[in-house]
């Protein structure tokens, strides 16, 4: 049978009755007469009909379904484009409509505001007179600096490594997306400030200068002059500092007073003396294990090559021999490496023996995270030897314990040079940036005393300005004595107690590493000296400092 | 026959037929042939511009820096040949970080695959509560690496840590520092890759148990074979191409791992735990060579390529 109006369309029930017809009479046929080939064949015929009569309404039901899907796609994209273009149209309406700050801060002009953008770590700790900690919501004095001078301040907060990855990212592309960069002094001061990618910041401060820019918020004199010292690069400030510290003794004075220990002058009474003799104290009441004397980092980071440096300034130790420290020195004098000397060899050995004779096995694999830990949570008399890790402890620990915590000078070695080391968390302007000229005047209201104040007496006694340092409002907070111990630090530090060369931070990496390995056991100090004399001498050919 | 009417180009691909497309035709349909295939080939574009923009270009550019001088204080980039391999070649830490690394997917992809096909094979059943336990052991792989990796660090911790300074302690089982020490630290990112990968791996055989049939089995136990025989004789023949492909998969994974471990151990103490890609990051972010670090991408995409391929060569064979 035939039916012209077969084909694409849904089968209709006559169809569908042809179908069930043509199979049910084939099958009766071949069933009933085996014998009589003529019927078998009309019978095995009506079965061909049958399968061709099923493919094409399969084939219908495909195309049907296709169909079906094609248009349930095309529905569900008008969907989406509607829900998109809805989405757009409210965020705009919900801008438009939202209710203005109710600061009552009227602005000064009808121009288009400046935007600034900034990138930095630490989110909740810095500025957070600025920008609400938790909601990132500016706050009225960034209000009123931005009505004032028609500047826009956009922070962008992240973790460390992040930042210093995005920055890199930045500088690398040349996009300028951040006009205030971090440029902390042992690490991207050195890598940009050599390469001249942060701008020279005494051009917006001297007067002589054709881009003299005056800000009511700077004040040359009143930053610490060493921290000045270590923003700079071959005579250029390059960077303004936000908080900047200094190394000191931190420790339990309940412990010390429970064990009978004095707090040490020197490294050799303090490894000979006060070490030894907290260890044997919590040995013999069973404490140890539980306690240790002191707490440290040792994981093969820069972060640890921080410390080791402030050891090995105090054994008298420098990176290039006869002491250079710039690249300008380093080749003029064809000044050779000299991680492999006994001073050097000797800071390395005694920091790896500390964290390995009295501290926590785990000590090769602490950050400072874990160090803070330990200390705040009383299973360390001692923290050692930076001072801001201590003020963590005792501001975010428990009061029982952390109010038992002081702080000394930190020691000296055996040439009388203090184990110190000077860092501070520092800010530049991108050579990429937009309007550097709005990005001084905003980079300096950041740096200012009420910000400076107020991180310090709320976090840490670390602010940048003397003003803020020796004011009376921070001693109140802290104590006369232990802003004492700051001010006596700072004043003794040494900013160029690393190399200022492009290279520090790779050669501080492997610092840390070669130091966690002799700490870990993995080798010996006179290895690790070696390991790391070797491999800053071939970074250094590399980059051409040698012929 | 009867003849019924069929559509018109029913059954002919009209996406991609190249014998279609040879095939002698009547010339009024060339053009239109012509047309089609445009057509077909036209459909492809979004797809390849993805790939290449996302792939291809990615790793041309790649090369291409491993063999410039690209470092974030130097405002040049010039073409340096081979240099940037040559310096890498002349680290200690290269080989170094090649010797963790080797021994790193060995480990992880013989202990991972193990532990996935004794747990394929005991959940490859259809008991009441089968479903269950498979929910559980998969949970694992839905935690992101980092947040494995920073709760085993914690973990480890031999003073605070909950397996470190009680669990271990409580077994009588006195290792030390678990991520302090150099052995047992490189033991610890093992354990832990293995700990959040073998649900990968358990996923990956138990598809192929379940499409071995059970006939087999039956038939097999009714000739008198044993469990043991049933295993190396029927299923272990059965399941080589689905552990082959779980191999290549573990491989892979194995030797582009980086935020897992670096959040752990740092590539420390030392450099015991220093992978390839840890080694990396460290050239490119820390060292801020971008050349150095792009020449050593390159080299783990060969060894990633030579390794993988000669996998697929074996899974071609069987």
């Amino acid at each position: 049978m035939r039916n012209s109006k077969l084909s694409c369309h849904a089968p209709s029930p006559l169809l569908r009755m042809h179908q069930h017809r043509s199979f049910t009479m084939s099958l009766g046929l071949i069933m009933r007469a085996h014998s009589d080939s003529s019927i078998q064949r009309k019978a095995y015929h009506l079965m061909g009909d049958f399968i061709t009569l099923s493919c094409e309404l399969n084939l219908n039901r495909h195309k049907n379904n296709k169909k079906v899907a094609i248009s349930t796609m095309a529905a569900a994209i008008v969907v989406i484009v509607i829900l998109v273009i809805a989405g757009v149209a409210g965020y705009y309406l919900y801008s438009a409509m939202a209710p203005a700050q109710t600061t009552g801060i009227i602005p000064t002009t009808t121009a288009a505001p400046v935007t600034v953008n900034i990138i930095t770590f630490d989110q909740g700790l810095v500025w957070t007179d600025l920008w609400n900690a938790t909601t990132n919501q500016p706050l009225a004095p960034l209000l009123e600096f931005e009505r004032r001078y028609n500047i826009n301040i956009n922070v962008e907060f992240d973790d460390e490594a992040t930042v210093r990855q995005k920055v890199q990212a930045d500088f690398a592309s040349g996009a300028g997306r951040y006009d205030i960069t971090l440029a902390d002094t042992s690490n991207l001061l050195q890598v940009y400030g050599s390469s001249g990618q942060l701008y020279p910041l005494d051009q917006f401060y001297t007067q002589s200068s054709p881009n003299y820019t005056p800000s009511e918020f700077f004040n040359y004199t009143d930053f610490i002059p060493k921290a000045l010292e270590a923003c700079s690069y071959e005579g250029h400030l390059y960077a303004l500092p936000y908080f900047t510290f200094a190394s000191s003794f931190n420790y339990r004075a309940d412990l010390f007073q429970k064990y009978n220990v004095q707090v040490p002058t020197t490294i050799s009474e303090m490894m000979n003396v006060t070490l030894p003799a907290l260890k044997a104290g919590m040995r013999a009441d069973g404490t140890y294990g539980n306690v240790y004397p002191i707490a440290l980092r040792g994981e093969p980071k820069e972060t640890t090559a921080l410390d080791v440096n402030a050891f090995i300034y105090g054994f008298g130790g420098t990176w290039f021999q006869g002491g250079y420290s710039t690249v300008a020195e380093v080749k003029a004098h064809h000044a050779l490496p000299a991680f492999n000397s006994t001073a050097v060899v000797n800071a390395i050995k005694t920091y790896a023996m500390m964290g390995r004779e009295f501290s926590t096995l785990d000590t090769p694999s602490y950050d400072f995270s874990k160090e803070i830990s330990l200390y705040q949570s009383g299973k360390a008399a001692i923290l050692f030897p930076q001072s801001v890790n201590a003020f963590v402890a005792q501001k975010y620990g428990d009061p029982s314990i952390t109010s038992k915590m002081a702080y000394a000078p930190t020691v000296v070695g055996p040439t009388g040079q203090p184990f110190d080391e000077i860092w501070s968390l520092a800010f530049g302007i991108s050579k990429f940036t937009h309007n550097p000229t709005a990005a001084w005047l905003a980079l300096t209201f950041l740096m200012s005393y009420p910000r400076q104040l107020y991180f310090a007496e709320g976090y840490f006694p670390n602010p940048s300005l003397l003003s803020v340092l020796l004011s009376p409002d921070l001693t109140k907070v802290w104590g006369k004595d232990t802003m004492q111990v700051m001010i006596d630090e700072l004043a003794r530090s040494n900013p160029h107690f690393i190399a200022y060369i492009p290279e520090a931070n790779a050669i501080n990496v492997k610092m840390g590493e070669v130091t966690s390995a002799v700490m870990a056991g993995q080798m010996t100090p006179p290895q690790a000296g070696q390991a790391l004399q070797d491999y800053a001498y071939q970074l250094l050919l590399s980059d051409g400092y040698y012929s | 026959m009867t003849n019924w009417p069929r559509e018109e180009g029913a059954g002919r691909c009209l996406i991609f037929n190249p014998t279609y497309l040879f095939a002698s035709h009547d010339d009024d349909f060339s053009m239109s042939r012509v047309s089609k295939s445009f057509l077909s080939y036209a459909y492809l574009w979004p797809a390849l511009a993805v790939l290449i923009a996302l792939t291809i270009f990615p790793t041309i550019y790649t090369i291409y820096l491993s063999l410039s001088e690209y470092k974030s204080y130097v405002l040049t980039h010039q073409f340096v040949g081979a240099k940037n391999y040559i310096d890498l070649m002349n680290q200690a830490n290269f080989y170094n970080s090649l010797h963790v690394s080797a021994l790193y997917v060995l480990l992880t992809v013989a202990v991972s695959i193990f532990f996935g096909f004794v747990l394929a094979l005991a959940l490859n059943q259809n008991l009441r509560a089968t479903s269950i336990f498979r929910a559980i052991v998969i949970l694992p792989f839905t935690i992101a690496p980092i947040i494995t990796g920073f709760t085993w660090r914690y973990l480890f911790d031999s003073n605070q840590g909950l397996v470190g300074a009680f669990i271990l302690p409580l077994l009588g089982l006195n290792f030390g520092s678990i991520l302090g020490n150099p052995t047992n630290a490189f033991v610890g990112i093992v354990f832990a890759d293995v700990w959040s990968k073998t649900p990968l791996m358990f996923l990956i055989i138990l598809g192929g148990l379940q499409g071995i049939s059970p006939t087999l089995y039956k038939a097999a136990k009714i000739d008198g074979a044993s469990v043991i025989s049933s295993f190396m004789h029927i299923t272990l023949p059965l399941m080589k191409r689905a552990l082959i492909i779980a191999v290549i998969l573990k491989v892979i994974d194995s030797v582009n791992s980086f935020d897992q471990v670096y959040v752990m151990t740092r590539g420390g103490p030392g450099n015991a735990t220093q992978v390839l890609a840890i080694e990396g990051y460290l050239i490119a972010f820390s060292n801020y060579n971008i050349g150095m670090a792009a020449a050593l991408g390159v080299v783990m995409i060969v060894i990633s390529v030579i390794s993988i391929s000669i996998l697929i060569r074996y899974y071609n064979k069987t």
